[in-house]
């Protein structure tokens, strides 16, 4: 058996009249295998790999053999992973790699997808070699994230048909039952008011599922990559938007330049800043937005100096429908919900940070600098 | 108890619910008054006494669950948090007819749970419930 695993480095090409059966069907379960197959050294360096994993990642044989297996991931990952290898090698055994992480690797035309591998360590005249046995789970990943989404906007409208849409649907035929009564008693002065509120109600049904649909588009995501900056999509913002006399709000955000979906993050941005005056109580307030790029994700802070989320409320306030002030029901509680699920829809996240302050929020949103394939459509 | 008028607070982010009590309670049992309050907030204040029209000892509390700036379950959990608060009976009184709300609000212990689509023409069935309950019930000093 060792004598066989051998054969099959370090060149893999070398085809040697002495090849036995048994070795001839190995090569074949390797090169033919629907499994990308890398053979990987004590180095970390390649020695073989098969045809799947070449198509995998778009190199050829030659391009990879001799190459740190390094290669093969994102530039963020790379140091850690050097660690972890030699961790292994340590204590070699077979089993599947990083279960419950997400693994991602990187193809030769830059994009990222993510996968999934089975280790199988066996020692060599040459030391230590591995076998890595990927999955490209692109499509498994794709369905999965979709499915959630889909499970998650169901019970979403489950919840809004039978609270949202429902309670001024039973205020109308409380206030038509007002008015019989009045009809009945002969007293007209107040059926006047009823119709108007009854008005009031049919309105704020229509208002409702426009919101609603607004919202279940934002769930579609747009594929657009555009290489961008924080800091031109931010002063985009403050040219279009509206900032009302008395308000500041201050920009600290980097020029690198990085590829993103650059409208729906222009939007989340944008609902935040509004929000963030929206909400404010005062008739000056300050607005501050600070974004920086780390390894893996775009990270901006939008703080303001406004009242402040109640600290039962900030579970809630990313749920639709949702406001914090009873005299905003025209407002349509659905800026936050929104915000937070083209967020999520592009891998990123949207929190509160949380404060000890008496007075002030801080939203922070954090958008991935790499787009996986699972995440395109 | 039978020495002051009995008092009914309604906390409800639609003011249609305070005008509908008060309107079944004006021919079924006059004597008992309405206090409104538009979220749990309100209520709190009003139940301490810090709003415009107090209610500090309510017969009862008829609580909306889908409020702003503190919800009705939020409410719960302030006021049985509250050892002054704490033994104020509360019924549930909303459009939502989920099941894990119903069964969140009787973790915090209320009374009762009514849906707003079940209390009868005209309000019938929750006006005797409220009637008998003001006569016989006898409510913590």
């Amino acid at each position: 058996m060792k004598q066989d695993i051998n054969t099959f480095t370090p060149d893999l090409s070398d085809v040697s009249p002495e090849f036995s059966s048994e070795t001839s069907a190995f090569r074949t379960i390797f090169e033919k295998s629907p499994y990308g197959k890398i053979i990987i050294n004590d180095h970390g360096t390649i020695t073989a790999v098969n045809e799947h994993a070449m198509a995998m990642f778009g190199y050829s044989k030659s391009e990879l053999l001799g190459e740190k297996l390094e290669v093969l991931l994102p530039q963020r990952y790379r140091a850690g992973h050097v660690v972890q290898r030699t961790r292994f090698a340590d204590a070699p055994d077979a089993r599947v790699m990083g279960q419950g992480r997400d693994l991602t690797g990187l193809r030769k035309d830059g994009i990222e997808f993510p996968l999934e591998i089975g280790l199988t360590p066996f020692e060599t005249e040459q030391g230590l070699m591995v076998c890595a046995a990927i999955q490209d789970v692109t499509d498994r990943q794709r369905s999965e994230r979709r499915m959630r989404e889909v499970n998650a906007q169901l019970e979403e409208f489950t919840y809004v048909a039978s609270h949202d849409l429902r309670s001024p649907i039973r205020g109308i035929s409380n206030l038509i039952e007002f008015i019989r009564e009045d009809f009945e008693e002969g007293q007209l002065d107040g059926v006047l008011k009823n119709i108007d509120r009854m008005d009031k109600r049919v309105h704020a049904v229509e208002k409702l599922i426009d919101d609603l649909l607004t919202y279940a588009r934002a769930g579609r995501r747009s594929v657009e990559m555009e290489p961008t900056s924080l800091s031109e999509i931010l002063s985009d913002i403050i040219a279009i938007e509206n900032i009302p006399d008395g308000f500041d709000v201050k920009i600290d955000a980097c020029d690198t330049q990085f590829e993103a979906a650059r409208t729906p993050l222009t939007t989340v941005l944008r609902n935040l800043i509004a929000n963030a005056i929206k909400h404010h109580d005062k008739d000056t307030g300050t607005i501050t937005v600070k974004g920086h790029l780390t390894d893996s994700q775009c990270v901006i802070d939008i703080a303001d100096d406004g009242p402040g989320i109640p600290e039962n409320a900030r579970e809630r306030v990313f749920r639709l429908f949702q406001t914090l002030k009873a005299n905003e029901r025209g407002g349509s509680g659905l800026g936050l919900a929104v915000a937070q699920r083209l967020t999520t829809g592009h891998g990123g996240q949207l929190a509160l940070v949380p404060t000890i302050a008496e007075r002030g929020t801080c939203f922070r949103v954090s958008w991935p600098r790499f787009t996986r394939t699972d995440l395109r459509v | 108890m039978s020495d002051i008028e009995p008092k009914i607070l309604i906390i409800d982010d639609d003011d249609i619910y305070a005008e509908l009590v008060s309107r079944a309670l004006r021919k079924a049992a006059p004597h008992i008054q309405v206090v409104a309050a538009e979220d749990g907030q309100e209520g709190i204040e009003t139940l301490t006494g810090k709003s415009e029209q107090p209610c500090e000892r309510p017969l009862v509390i008829l609580l909306d669950l889908n409020m702003p700036r503190m919800n009705g379950f939020e409410f719960l959990e302030e006021i049985r948090a509250d050892p002054t608060l704490r033994k104020n009976v509360v019924f549930v009184f909303t459009t939502s007819e989920a099941d894990e709300d119903r069964e969140r609000a009787y973790d915090f212990g209320v009374a009762g749970y009514i849906a707003k689509s079940r209390v009868g023409p005209q309000m019938g069935n929750m006006t005797e419930l409220l009637k008998s309950y003001a006569s016989t019930v006898i409510l913590p000093s």
